[in-house]
Formats: C-alpha cells, sequence, structure tokens
C-alpha cells in the first residue's frame, strides 16, 4: 500500500486528482491539505511514499514546502502556469502535471513512479534552481520546531557555516538550514550579501565599522557589535561592493 | 491654462547658472552707463557711479519682479499686459531712482538739472529693458511646458505599447484559464449542471475581456459587471475562503473611469489575500462621490509576519504613472497598511 498526502489550495483541484485515484487500489490518500504548512505537518505525521504538490499555494509555494522536509519524498508536481518552473522540471527529469489534468497523463506519472519506487528522488538540485526564481529569491523559508518561519533576506545579518548547515542569523534570532554556503553565495544578492570568509556571509548594510585585525585579516563589527572576521580574500571583494 | 506649480519651481532652480550671463551684462551695461556719464556729461566718477548703480538696481529688481508677476496672469492678452505694466513700472523706475539720486546728491545742481533733463530717456531705456525681460519669461515658460508637455506625450505613447501588450496578456490570463477549466474538468465529473454554468461564465468573461481591449472609459457599473463575471468565477475555486464585499453608492455608478485600473487593484486584493494569508479572507470594495470625484477604497486581509513573494509595492507604481498620464496628477492613489489590513484608495476625477 503506497500512501499518498495531496496539497493543493483549490478543492475542485484536488477532487480531480481524487477521482482519478481511485483507480489504484494500492495508493491511498491519507489527507488533503489546503496549504504547504498544513503539508509539513501532513507528511511529518504519515511519512508518505508520494505526495501530490500544487505550486502556486498561500503563504509558502511548493517548492519552499519541500525545502522543509528532509528527506523529501516522491513528489508529482502539479501546476497551472509557470514557465520558470517548467524548465526547471524538464532541466531534471521531474514529472509534473498541468492543470487541466488529463486523466491518460496522469497515469502516466503514476506509473512512472511506480516504476521508479523504491529510488531515492531527486529534487534537491530542482529546489536549488527554484530558490533563484524571481518570486524566492527575497525570503528564505525555515522551519523552527514545528514552526515554519518565513525570512526577508534584508533581516539576515549574517550567515555562517556550521557543520552541515547554513546558521541564518537575524534581529530575532538564528535559524539553521540544511544547505551550503555556496548555495548561498550565489541566490542571495550579490550586491547586499558578501562571503568575507570561508565561514562567513555578511548583509553589507550590518557593517559599521572594518577594523585590521592579525596578519593580514581584518574584523568587520556589525550594528549589533557582533565581530565577523574578514580573511585575506574576502578583504578585497568587501571593499569593492562597499567602493572603498 | 493652470500653470503648475513645480514648473516654477524647477525654472527658479535650474536657470541659476544659466542666469549667469544675464548678470554679467547687467554688471557691464551698469559699467558702460558709468563710464559714458564721465566721459561725455563730464561728471565726477563718484556722481556717475552713484548714478549708474541706483538706477540699474531698481531697473533690475523690477525686472525680476515683473518675470516672477507675470506668471499670475491669464495667457490671454499676456502681451497687451506685459506692455501695459512695463509702461507704468518704466515710470515708476525713473522716478524712484531719481528720489534717490536727489536725496544723494542733493548739492549738485549741474547733476540734478542732467537728472531731470534726462527723464525721457531713462523712461525709454526702462521701458525697452522691460519689455524685452517680461516677453523673454513669457517664452521662457511656454518653452518649459512644452517640453513638459512632449515628455508627457512621449511617455503616453510608450504607455499605450504597454497597455497593448497588458492587454493581450489579460485576454490570455494564463493562470486564471487554466486553474479554471481545470476547476470546469473537476465539476463534469461531480456536478455537471455547475460545470455547465462555471463554462458560461468563462464565456462570458471572455467575451466582455475581448470587448474592453478597444474600449480605453467605461462607466464604473460597466467595470463592476466584469468584475463580478470574474469574481464568480474565482468563487467556484476558492469559495470555501474567499468572500467579496461590494459597496456602491447610486450616484457613483455611472462616472467613467479608465479601464485596467480598478480590475488590476481588485485582482491584486484577492491574489495577495488568498496567497498571502490561509484561512477565510474578506475583500471590500466601496466607492462614492466626494467634491466631483469619485471616491474608492480597496481592502484586503494582510499578514504583516509575511514578505510579499515578488513584485512587493503591489504593482502600485505602475498604476500610479499611467493615472499620471491620464491625469496629470501624481496623489491619486494611496496605499495604507494596518496591521492586518492593506487598504488602497483610488480617486477617479473627471475624464480630462
Amino acid at each position: 500500500m503506497i500512501k499518498a498526502v495531496l496539497i493543493d489550495d483549490e478543492p475542485l483541484s484536488r477532487e480531480i486528482l481524487k477521482s482519478y485515484l481511485r483507480n489504484y487500489s494500492d495508493i491511498e490518500v491519507l489527507e488533503e491539505c489546503n496549504d504547504g504548512f498544513e503539508g509539513v505537518k501532513a507528511i511529518q505525521q504519515h511519512q508518505p511514499g508520494l505526495i501530490f504538490l500544487d505550486i502556486q499555494m498561500p503563504k509558502i509555494n511548493g517548492f519552499e514546502m519541500l525545502q522543509l522536509i528532509q528527506p523529501a519524498p516522491a513528489v508529482i508536481f502539479i501546476t497551472a502556469f509557470d514557465e520558470f518552473a517548467l524548465k526547471a522540471f524538464e532541466a531534471n527529469a521531474i514529472d509534473y502535471l498541468l492543470k487541466p489534468v488529463a486523466e491518460d497523463r496522469f497515469q502516466k506519472a503514476i506509473q512512472k513512479f511506480l516504476d521508479k519506487s523504491g529510488q531515492a528522488p531527486n529534487t534537491t538540485e530542482l529546489l536549488e534552481t527554484m530558490a533563484k526564481a524571481p518570486s524566492q529569491s527575497n525570503r528564505i523559508v525555515v522551519k523552527t520546531g514545528s514552526k515554519v518561519k518565513i525570512i526577508p533576506v534584508q533581516e539576515i545579518q549574517y550567515l555562517e557555516a556550521e557543520d552541515d548547515f547554513v546558521k541564518i542569523v537575524t534581529a530575532e534570532g538564528s535559524f539553521l538550514k540544511n544547505k551550503t554556503m555556496s548555495f548561498y553565495e550565489q541566490s542571495l544578492d550579490p550586491n547586499l550579501f558578501v562571503r568575507v570568509h570561508r565561514s562567513f556571509i555578511v548583509h553589507i548594510g550590518q557593517i559599521t565599522k572594518i577594523e585590521p585585525y592579525q596578519k593580514e585579516t581584518h574584523m568587520a563589527i556589525l550594528r549589533n557589535g557582533q565581530q565577523i572576521p574578514i580573511s585575506k580574500t574576502g578583504y578585497p571583494k568587501l571593499k569593492s561592493i562597499l567602493g572603498i | 491654462m493652470q500653470i503648475d506649480a513645480s514648473l516654477i519651481l524647477n525654472k527658479t532652480t535650474a536657470t541659476l547658472t544659466a542666469r549667469l550671463p544675464l548678470i554679467g551684462a547687467a554688471l557691464l551695461w551698469s559699467g558702460f552707463h558709468a563710464w559714458a556719464l564721465h566721459q561725455y556729461a563730464g561728471f565726477s566718477w563718484e556722481i556717475s557711479v552713484w548714478d549708474s548703480s541706483i538706477f540699474n538696481l531698481v531697473l533690475i529688481s523690477t525686472a525680476v519682479l515683473l518675470g516672477s508677476l507675470l506668471n499670475y496672469f491669464p495667457r490671454t492678452g499676456i502681451f497687451q499686459i506685459t506692455v501695459g505694466l512695463t509702461l507704468v513700472l518704466a515710470v515708476g523706475c525713473q522716478w524712484i531712482s531719481a528720489q534717490a539720486m536727489v536725496a544723494i546728491n542733493a548739492d549738485e545742481t549741474g547733476y540734478l538739472e542732467f537728472l531731470s533733463q534726462s527723464t525721457p530717456i531713462r523712461w525709454v531705456i526702462g521701458f525697452v529693458t522691460l519689455t524685452a525681460v517680461g516677453v523673454s519669461a513669457i517664452y521662457y515658460t511656454r518653452w518649459m511646458e512644452l517640453l513638459d508637455q512632449q515628455t508627457r506625450e512621449s511617455d503616453l505613447k510608450n504607455m499605450a505599447r504597454e497597455a497593448e501588450l497588458q492587454k493581450l496578456q489579460l485576454q490570455l490570463q494564463p493562470h486564471f484559464l487554466f486553474n479554471s477549466l481545470n476547476s470546469i474538468n473537476a465539476l463534469i465529473l461531480t456536478l455537471p449542471d455547475r460545470a455547465r454554468q462555471m463554462v458560461l461564465q468563462l464565456s462570458d468573461f471572455l467575451r466582455l475581456t475581448l470587448k474592453r481591449a478597444d474600449q480605453p472609459w467605461v462607466t464604473l457599473a460597466q467595470e463592476l459587471e466584469y468584475l463580478e463575471t470574474y469574481l464568480e468565477i474565482e468563487k467556484v475555486r476558492f469559495g470555501h475562503r474567499l468572500e467579496v464585499v461590494l459597496n456602491i453608492e447610486e450616484p457613483s455608478r455611472t462616472w467613467l473611469i479608465p479601464t485596467l485600473v480598478l480590475q488590476p487593484l481588485l485582482e491584486n486584493a484577492i491574489k495577495f489575500g488568498l496567497y498571502g494569508t490561509t484561512g477565510k479572507i474578506s475583500i471590500e470594495l466601496t466607492a462614492k462621490m466626494n467634491s466631483n470625484q469619485l471616491q474608492m477604497e480597496i481592502s484586503n486581509p494582510f499578514d504583516s509576519d509575511m514578505q510579499p513573494a515578488s513584485g512587493s509595492g503591489f504593482g502600485l507604481t505602475g498604476l500610479q504613472r499611467r493615472l499620471y498620464l491620464i491625469y496629470a496628477r501624481n496623489d491619486l492613489v494611496k496605499t495604507n497598511i494596518m496591521t492586518n489590513t492593506f487598504t488602497v484608495n483610488l480617486t477617479v476625477p473627471a475624464k480630462p
């Protein structure tokens, strides 16, 4: 028996998926969710083998929701019209359905899932591509305990590497995200965020002072007094962006 | 024709450097004046310089006064007014400067005689100078206005092109269309009658969209009819979450409004309401007449924790620009964020 969860904010859209799924006795829909928040909870609770995921949803979209789940389950994406997403799907050979959803196309997608069943779905690259989409690049979605938090990038003070995680520090506190420093170096606006050190990316608007430190290194002092080390290679990058 | 206050302001600040040659010319003329008195009338340097300084200073001040005074006169007959005003001011200039010079050089009888003899010449000099200044000021203002008008016209042309594109997009509205078709697809299975109804609603909406493509102005009632067709369809998709309250005062229904103004605002309110928050949302639209302008208010729930996904500012800058090009006013759209509500206030003046 395959456990499935439907996540789409339109009841009628879920209705059609359910009706198509009636022909599959070995797939059971355990829960229907109206948005990504409900989706995260339902996935944690049921640990489904397959989810149907709408992209355009309230507050956080399908991609942002998926980033909050480790490991990501097998996903069949559903979208009405999103050129950016379609390109990303095709580039990563991920299956998706277009609204209005045709039954034969739906069957093909299920068949593809059943054929591949047991293999880990590779959505990581897709999510990395989508995090750079214009609709998402100005915020980061994180999970703290059971709560989901949306951080506007301008509120980030700095990012710090911490083992396999990246610590995102804001005035409200810090949040861990299972990503790499180079991912954020690439996806954050390079005119606002500079990787000043192997382990630090800093928001230049937060810097009040730059002081010489040992040997050829420097230290950036943030508005809240926090000190951020600047490496020998990080210093010229920072200087060119600050125009000094 | 009204004179735009900002135009005058721009003129005074922007031309400060442009005035340097004028100031130079005035100094040169004053120097020549003093030199000629000394050389040909035989007065001492002191008297010559006093005469030149006082007369020319009064004249220049009067010219500056005239330049700004002219902005307050109506356009029709401005040249006649200038000539009349100049005659009076020229006589005034001569009189004021003569009073000052008499007071300074009270015991120089030869000079005083010369002063009264030269009165008509001073009138003529004053008249010619002031007329020249007045006429240039008028042409300068007109030229500036023409430039402003030209930029507005070319902006309007660009805008028309953009609007054309926008219309095409509105005709297509891919997201809306595909989602609606998906809903119909679902309804065919469960509620065939409702599916048929929605097909008809969608057709009505598409027909009205096409019809509007070549209607730049519609009455509020027409716009509302269109919006209600749109809302009916959205309610099928989001009926479980979406509530729209319309408060339209009767007299406002016949008011003419430009197309593509109200609709994007309502669509935005719905989109941001539906996608910016979870749970039920209520959109309110009110319209009433206020001192011969249509006053509208559109509000939607808003989550202050949320970072709008993209294009924050609700795409309002585009709307603001469009309204400026139509009405030449910048104060027609105002937004207001209360804790949980985002409100847009829209003023629609009479069709220009």
